[in-house]
């Protein structure tokens, strides 16, 4: 017979680190410089942002800016001109891509985003729905401008999270599994597609013009108002969120393994589903249709430190914010004067990259 | 440390998947729950820690009943690693550090990766605990789940076919490892078997089930010609070769 294996893990004698764990700290500090850098990276693209407009100010001149808070001249083009869309960049980019990785999470499925569930396509429908129905958009004398954009973000936020609730309410209802619930998502927003077009179809040319406008993400929207409230919502669901990251690693080892760990998957699915929904449907109900941010942060996050929610968590809205803010960047200056919608650019660049993303991995 | 069910009983509705279900087990046991396919052993070995909620009877351990307690609380005397586990794109460490999810509050904590570093020495996975869970093999990655199992320190460790899709090289490795680490800790493992050869050499308790309950329960002995014909319908001679016994199909 063999000897018996002296396994002392009833006993915390404080023994000496061995090499697994002085290894896996090493291989952890890695990790840990990846989300430092990647954070010196958003602040440098801040700057670079900040300093690109019709009037060149200087990397070097926007810090002293920043730091001084001086409200002169440049100054007043800094704070009350760029930095608001510099900051929805940074709140939505990073609210968007934790929104997507929790969804991927939550449903085992690496194509969940707020847009394949169909929660963009309802806040489109909503807005539109306030635009035609509500008459909450017109003609000014001499452009076209939405009167009232209160009525549109809610009813654009309300059918967004209508559709969120329609899909869990369905999964509660059918115990469908999280692969269906995608499915789901996909039908509902369609549907909201449609009604999306018949809206379309009722419009009159300014109405129908507002639409078109309002759905285009666009992060010239940013003012204090919008990014206040996208904070207030973001800001709590990302602590719970980041709060429950043991318990999403333990559901991405399956249901099975996760109850066994203590794990309330049920309760947790829908928890996590709630709060990525908030996150996804306060930033489009403000800022329209920004696509690809939900896959593109999570997946180059994944690619890079792997799916631990620990490190994932705060990787991918990193990542996120980066990414926005660089589109958003380049949407300013490629045909500067013009200012292209940001959506416009992460939908045009996010297909490619993202299929490149796929083949990449298929060829490893 | 001792482990009791009680006359348990699961199902939906009017249908009842498993009933009157009782067993025992003290600390060093290995205790093999074997039967046909859809005899209702998963059942069981959910309705231990909970992962199924059975409609009546009790589990005790050390005589607390487990069915009163915090779902984390169960966590914490009861492990186990499911028969098809999800290999995510975690580190081994990482994966065996969740085993520490019952004892943790805000985060780990040294004494939690002490832990596992030892965990993965015992089970001899350390030279793979930097590889990500989805990129090693069927039999390294049952380890890994049976690793994490052990990282919650439990009392009982409930295993669901944990040898099924695995080479014999590797059924062997996984039933001698468990039994070295059985043998020296104060601990029960419950597991579902196929092959009864093997839990005939690695397990000194049995329990055959047959139609959702329990047919024959006990040592060595509860494995006869009479009893794997009335549970599994088959003709079979039990031999005696190095003394361990064989059971032979006809």
């Amino acid at each position: 017979m063999d000897a018996p294996i002296e396994l002392d893990i009833y006993y915390s004698d404080g023994a000496e680190r061995s090499s697994v764990v002085g290894r896996y700290h090493a291989h952890t500090r890695r990790k840990t410089v990846f989300l430092f850098t990647s954070g010196a990276l958003l602040l440098l693209m801040l700057l670079i942002s900040a300093s690109i407009g019709a009037i060149g100010i200087s990397p070097a001149n926007v810090l002293r800016i920043l730091l001084s808070g001086d409200l002169e001249g440049p100054g007043r083009i800094v704070w009350s001109v760029r930095m608001p869309r510099i900051v929805g960049a940074i709140l939505v980019g990073a609210a968007l891509s934790l929104s997507g990785t929790v969804m991927q999470s939550v449903l085992r499925n690496p194509l969940a985003s707020p847009y394949t569930l169909g929660l963009s396509n309802a806040a489109a429908f909503g807005a539109a729905f306030a635009i035609v129905v509500l008459s909450a958009g017109r003609a000014d004398s001499s452009s076209i401008a939405i009167n009232s954009p209160y009525v549109v973000t809610i009813s654009a936020f309300a059918f967004s999270l209508t559709a969120a609730a329609a899909v869990l309410l369905l999964a509660k209802l059918t115990r469908i599994s999280a692969t269906a619930m995608v499915l789901a998502g996909i039908a509902i927003g369609s549907m909201f597609a449609a009604g999306l077009t018949l809206m379309q179809y009722l419009a009159d040319s300014v109405q129908l013009a507002n639409i078109v406008s309002w759905t285009f993400g666009d992060l010239g929207r940013a003012d204090l108002r919008a990014i206040s409230m996208v904070t207030i919502a973001a800001v709590p669901s990302a602590v719970f969120l980041l709060h429950h990251r043991w318990e999403f690693n333990a559901m991405d080892a399956g249901d099975e393994t996760a109850k066994g760990l203590g794990v309330n998957t049920e309760r947790l699915r829908v928890a996590g589903m709630v709060a990525a929904s908030l996150l996804s449907a306060i930033s489009v109900a403000f800022f329209g249709i920004i696509a690809f941010i939900g896959l593109l942060g999570p997946h180059i996050a994944r690619r890079v430190i792997g799916g631990d929610h620990r490190r994932l968590m705060y990787a991918s809205p990193l990542l996120g914010a980066i990414i926005l803010l660089a589109s958003d960047t380049a949407a300013r200056s490629v045909l500067a004067p013009m200012v292209l919608p940001v959506g416009i650019l992460t939908s045009m660049l996010g297909g490619p990259l993202f299929i490149y993303l796929l083949l990449k991995r298929r060829m490893q | 440390m001792t482990l009791k069910v009680d006359g348990i009983e699961f199902g939906y509705a009017a249908h009842s998947t498993i009933h009157d279900v009782s067993l025992a087990a003290d600390r060093h046991d290995i205790l093999a729950v074997m039967g046909p396919n859809g005899v209702g052993k998963s059942t069981l070995l959910k309705c231990l820690n909970r992962i199924l909620e059975p409609r009546h009877g009790s589990i005790t351990i050390d005589d607390a009943d487990v069915r009163g307690i915090a779902r984390s609380d169960v966590a914490k005397q009861i492990g186990y690693v499911p028969q098809r586990g999800v290999a995510s794109h975690m580190t081994v460490f990482d994966l065996v550090l969740l085993g520490r999810l019952p004892y943790i509050g805000w985060d780990a904590c040294d004494g939690d990766f002490e832990l596992v570093g030892r965990v993965l020495e015992v089970m001899g996975l350390s030279h793979l605990s930097l590889r990500y869970a989805d990129e090693i093999s069927g039999g390294e990655f049952q380890m890994v789940q049976i690793a994490r199992a052990l990282a919650q320190q439990p009392r009982v460790l409930v295993l669901d076919e944990p040898t099924s899709d695995l080479d014999i090289r590797n059924q062997q490795h996984i039933m001698r490892t468990l039994a070295q680490i059985v043998r020296s800790t104060p601990m029960v493992v419950v597991m579902a078997v196929h092959d009864i050869n093997l839990s005939l050499r690695y397990a000194n308790k049995f329990v055959l089930m047959n139609e959702g309950t329990i047919y024959a329960g006990g040592g060595k002995e509860v494995i006869t010609s009479e009893s794997i014909r009335a549970v599994y319908g088959i003709e079979a001679r039990i031999a005696e070769f190095d003394g361990t016994s064989l059971v032979i199909p006809q």
